[in-house]
């Protein structure tokens, strides 16, 4: 277990350390960030101050230890376009970013897994055609158009939910929540449909098709003439025998919300950390590109880890397995 | 052989049912509409001399003020929008299809490989796809975007948003294809008749190529589908993000863009007919992908 576990994080870091790399090129690669931060009418005196201020005078292996240094204690730079550090920038960022994506990632889940049971338990009746159709729908539907037409019908037509911005958020200490407001709590809803629609449609497919399998199995058979209810002998005994593969394939799903978040963000101009990416990407802004490479990497190789050993944790027979094939 | 077509099971499979039957034709009408774009659209949205900013924002024409001179009504600055869809149908295809092309050549080149090769290059190659599987295909593909984007001089962005976009997309979904092409390679080589083939000294080459690529293809088909239709999304994604197709040259996903900025306006028909026809084109391609899977490999789902 440790060898794999030792394995699995040299890994990942080599995975951090190659999107490091990329994000770093990126700062070599494109034009004179002190020309674009004063301007025109800069003197050669400012700018050799201001350059040597940034470290860009330094050789390039040098600013490579410097970034790598910097970033794991927390310096992200400063923004070219905005002159503040990214780290503030991020932070202030950060609480939408995450609020938003809890609330579809369990919008996806808990809908996901409800329809998909229902799908299961009745595949040919009209609900469960609903759904499917849905299904189908939904992996077809390019997530920024949800958002759209979400905005269309409740926003523009109807009127009933604000189509852009957090509404009122409450601070509490570094964190701004929108979860205790009336005005935020309603404005999180059409972006938490937007953004968890897909993972809904991926996890209803993948829990029906787990129940299927399983509700032909002996025991559900004998659960149900031993006459327990239906709910019983759908959510305590089939569900609890598919949920393994959920786990993870969730798990992985919630790299998967922080990345579509982007979209999400720009078609509701949700303040979080997606929006200023992409306005980032807009103005060439590079340490806010770079640290949100390497912040979403993070992230990623976190989950993929933490999936991994679960993964092993309940399936023990995979952990002989790779330790097989390691060994060989 | 067209006797065999019609006799066939997929065939029989197809026509039973109704649904991708109309997908089909739906796709293949999209694909028409996008090879003959310039005598099919009533207009043509890109010649200045014929758009006229008074009949800007016009409506579709079952609305107060619409005219069947433009069927779907017209954007800000008088461009047809029916037109425009057909126009940007034909640049959506543009960019996925070779796309998806590239990305499953290289996808089952290197499944091959390492399928067949094993041992080291197997593992490095694996490792590369698994570090690019842990990121979404839209993240890598933005990632790739925006290096290209920073490499190329500003002025020529425009003109090379098209390879960009392809460059980015296929890159980014070659593993889709590679992953499985290598698993199933690793069984056929077990098999009797490549053992007998490698006895008989056929070079290794031939036996890939010849052999075991004929008894991996049909997975391939079934991914190239969905991967297309994945592809023409993550094409309009990137585009509406604004670091895809230009105004210029505009996509479906460009239309969608544009037409966002006017939705609180009220010309709801500018964001809503081009993202209509995105929806159609790729739920026809994913119902076509669905039903190949099905005849393909019937004891799943």
């Amino acid at each position: 277990m440790v060898g794999v576990f030792l394995r699995r994080l040299a890994q990942s870091i080599l995975v951090v350390l190659i999107v490091a790399l990329i994000a770093f090129c990126l700062f070599q690669f494109v034009g004179d960030p002190v020309h674009n931060m004063l301007g025109q009418d800069a003197t050669p005196q400012q700018q050799a101050e201001l350059r040597q201020r940034l470290g860009l005078d330094q050789p390039t292996i040098v600013q490579f230890a410097r970034f790598i240094a910097n970033f794991a204690q927390g310096d992200l730079g400063l923004s070219y376009r905005m002159g503040r550090p990214v780290s503030q920038l991020i932070a202030e960022r950060l609480p939408a970013t995450i609020e938003l994506s809890l609330v579809s990632g369990l919008f996806a889940v808990v809908f996901g897994i409800w329809m998909g049971v229902a799908a299961a338990v009745a595949p040919d009746s009209p609900l469960s055609r609903l759904y499917m159709t849905i299904s189908l729908v939904g992996t077809s539907l390019p997530p920024f158009f949800v958002g759209i037409l979400l905005i269309i019908v409740f926003a523009v037509t109807l009127g009933w939910l604000p189509s852009f911005g957090r509404g009122e958020v409450v601070q509490i200490g570094f964190w701004s929540t929108g979860l205790l407001t009336l005005s935020g709590l309603k404005a999180l809803i059409l972006p938490s449909i937007t953004l968890g629609l897909f993972q809904l449609t991926l996890i209803m497919r993948l829990v029906r098709s787990q129940m299927l399998e399983v509700l032909r199995s002996d025991y559900i058979k004998f659960a149900r003439a031993r006459g327990l209810p239906e709910p019983i002998v759908n959510y305590r005994h089939a569900l609890k025998n598919t949920l393994v593969p959920i786990i993870t394939i969730t798990g992985l799903q919630l790299g998967s919300i922080i990345a579509f978040s982007i979209i999400t963000e720009t078609v509701f101009q949700w303040p979080g950390m997606g929006l200023l990416f992409i306005q980032a990407v807009g103005f060439a802004d590079i340490p806010i590109i770079a640290s949100y490479l390497l912040l979403v990497s993070m992230l990623f190789v976190g989950i993929n880890l933490a999936c991994d050993l679960l993964y092993h944790y309940v399936d023990p027979r995979l952990l002989d397995r790779t330790v097989a094939a390691a060994s060989r | 052989m067209l006797s065999r077509i019609l006799d066939s099971d997929a065939f029989h499979s197809f026509s039973r049912q109704p649904l991708v039957v109309v997908a089909a034709l739906l796709a293949a009408l999209f694909v028409l509409a996008a090879l003959l774009a310039p005598w099919v659209a009533p207009h043509n949205p890109f010649d200045l001399s014929t758009v006229s900013l008074l009949d800007a924002k016009s409506p579709p024409v079952w609305q107060e003020g619409g005219s069947w001179t433009y069927p779907l009504g017209t954007d800000h600055q008088g461009r047809d929008i029916l037109s425009a869809i057909i126009y940007g149908t034909r640049v959506s295809l543009l960019v996925a299809l070779p796309s998806t092309l590239i990305a499953m050549t290289i996808g089952v080149t290197l499944g091959l490989l390492a399928g067949y090769a094993g041992g080291r290059v197997d593992s490095a190659l694996m490792r590369l796809a698994d570090i690019q599987l842990s990121f979404p295909a839209i993240l890598v593909a933005l990632l790739i975007d925006g290096i290209a984007r920073v490499l190329a001089p500003k002025s020529l962005h425009d003109e090379l948003a098209i390879w960009v976009m392809i460059l980015s997309i296929s890159l980014a979904t070659w593993v889709h294809f590679a992953r499985p092409v290598r698993a199933q390679t690793m069984v056929e080589r077990r098999k009797d008749y490549v053992q007998a083939a490698r006895l008989l000294q056929i070079p290794a080459m031939a036996i890939v190529m010849r052999h075991i690529l004929l008894n991996v293809i049909e997975p391939v088909l079934v991914i190239a589908t969905v991967g297309f239709g994945l592809a023409i999304i993550t094409e309009a994604t990137l585009s509406f993000l604004g670091v895809g197709m230009p105004a210029s040259q505009p996509s479906l996903g460009t239309l969608v863009r544009t037409g966002n900025d006017f939705l609180f306006s009220g010309f709801w028909w500018m964001a809503i007919f081009p993202g209509t026809a995105l929806l159609m084109l790729v739920m026809s391609v994913n119902l076509i992908g669905d039903w190949l899977r099905d005849v393909f490999n019937p004891r799943l789902r």
